[in-house]
């Protein structure tokens, strides 16, 4: 038991060379003449390995759970408490009344925000319907713009997850993109209409940055947006006009 | 940071750099190496992850840019992984990446891979104290001493000798399941 202990220290030592040289030499002369220590090294070395691969599936795991919390909306709980001091209670009180009045004063420094998009935002709902015989099987794309019309978002999420890369397109992306619109995840909202934007020639692609400009003022970052509008007002396009009344508002 | 990841601070510490630079990489992955969302987020949760390695296995002592240029740096490299390995001119990814000319990261062959799972299995069927102690000790290259105060052992040697006692069961686990030796050679 001692000497297989001991080996044990020399077999991880070795592996993270931390033996000096003649300790070194000595070790792969062992490997190359004891036959039972080269079993033992392989064992003990395969063994190590497995078990940081292991630890780091391990962190990868954590890694994945810390990145749903970030994903999902924090739903507010209200704890139970019972309150059995007073004084308590009144220094609770004053902790949330002095939070809603932080929160009033806050929503008021952002309403303008909220106001002007939702003056401005209408859902994207010109998808073209091509018209199919009554043989035709309905392709995946209808089915999703047929979800997006009833407004069964996390149906239209399901199917273009769901697709082959090679079904996907910038009219996948950018229907995706207006759904994550409208559920209030802007963040992936904007990565998504980016993405449609950066592919460059997509019929999609001034609406993605009218949306997206959007985004970025429901995310209260009109630093984000003004140069999307600009972008958008010196184009021709349908967006131009509501692309410049908006920066004037923004203005005013 | 690094002294704060190294130490006794790991988990916050990885996460704050987590939270703090997922969306900043995942927009930038998306828009300049034309990758999905979902690759991007695992890119960046793989690059995490080589960040951490690199540091606890002295790799990086200290890191001369900001912490997201090097994180950047790793993920760059993923992504061109990726890249390689999409377009298929490159079945292996047994490969060095480079950051700031220094070499930090060799993956495991797929084949490996595959055998690795069977110790991993192993180490489920192995459990705890056990399982924390070998990854404590030889991943996250923690020391008896840090082990036996996270685990709230009496001392050193105990963890020690505990040490020894769990990789001999979790050879004979693995040997039990008799494709140990076949996978081995």
């Amino acid at each position: 038991m001692k000497k297989d202990q001991d080996n044990i220290d020399l077999i991880e030592q070795y592996l993270e060379g931390k033996l000096d040289k003649e300790s070194m030499s000595k070790v792969e002369e062992h490997l190359e003449t004891d036959k039972g220590f080269a079993e033992q090294f392989k064992t003990y070395k395969f063994l190590m390995d497995g078990i940081k691969y292991s630890g780091r599936k391990e962190l990868h795991k954590s890694i994945r759970e810390w990145d749903k919390e970030l994903s999902e909306i924090p739903e507010e709980t209200t704890p139970l408490i019972s309150i059995k001091n007073k004084r308590w209670y009144y220094m609770a009180a004053s902790i949330l009344f002095f939070l809603v009045v932080s929160l009033v004063l806050y929503s008021n420094l952002n309403f303008g925000y909220d106001r002007l998009v939702a003056d401005y935002y209408t859902r994207y709902d010109h998808y073209t319907n091509t018209k199919r015989s009554e043989k035709s099987e309905i392709s995946e794309i209808e089915k999703i713009i047929g979800y997006y019309e009833y407004g069964e978002y996390q149906d239209v999420i399901n199917k273009i997850i769901g697709l082959d890369e090679s079904q996907k397109s910038d009219a996948t992306d950018f229907i995706l993109a207006n759904v994550y619109q409208e559920t209030g995840k802007y963040d992936d909202a904007i990565i998504i209409y980016s993405k449609v934007i950066i592919s460059g020639n997509s019929p999609y692609e001034n609406a993605s940055k009218w949306y997206m400009a959007l985004c970025y003022l429901s995310l209260n970052q009109p630093e984000q947006a003004i140069p999307v509008l600009q972008e958008l007002e010196n184009l021709k396009s349908s967006y131009s006009i509501k692309a410049k009344k908006l920066l004037q508002d923004l203005d005013s | 940071m690094i002294e704060r990841i190294k130490n006794k601070d790991r988990e916050n510490g990885l996460k704050e750099i987590y939270s703090k630079y997922r969306n900043e990489f995942v927009m930038w992955a998306v828009r300049h190496h034309s990758c999905t969302m979902e690759e991007a987020k695992d890119v960046f949760q793989q690059s995490v992850i080589i960040f951490y390695e690199n540091i606890i296995y002295d790799k990086v002592s200290e890191i001369t840019t900001k912490v997201k240029t090097y994180l950047f740096s790793i993920g760059k490299n993923k992504l061109l992984e990726l890249m390689r390995e999409k377009s298929k001119h490159q079945s292996q990814l047994n490969e060095m990446a480079l950051v700031n000319g220094e070499i930090y990261y060799d993956a495991d062959s797929d084949e490996y891979e595959d055998k690795l799972k069977i110790v991993k299995a192993c180490m489920e069927k192995l459990g705890d104290p056990c399982k924390s102690i070998l990854e404590q000790y030889y991943y996250h290259k923690k020391s008896m001493k840090e082990i036996s105060e996270f685990l709230d052992y009496k001392n050193s040697d105990t963890v020690k000798n505990l040490k020894y006692k769990c990789l001999h069961r979790l050879k004979q686990i693995c040997k039990s399941g008799n494709t140990f030796n076949e996978h081995l050679l």
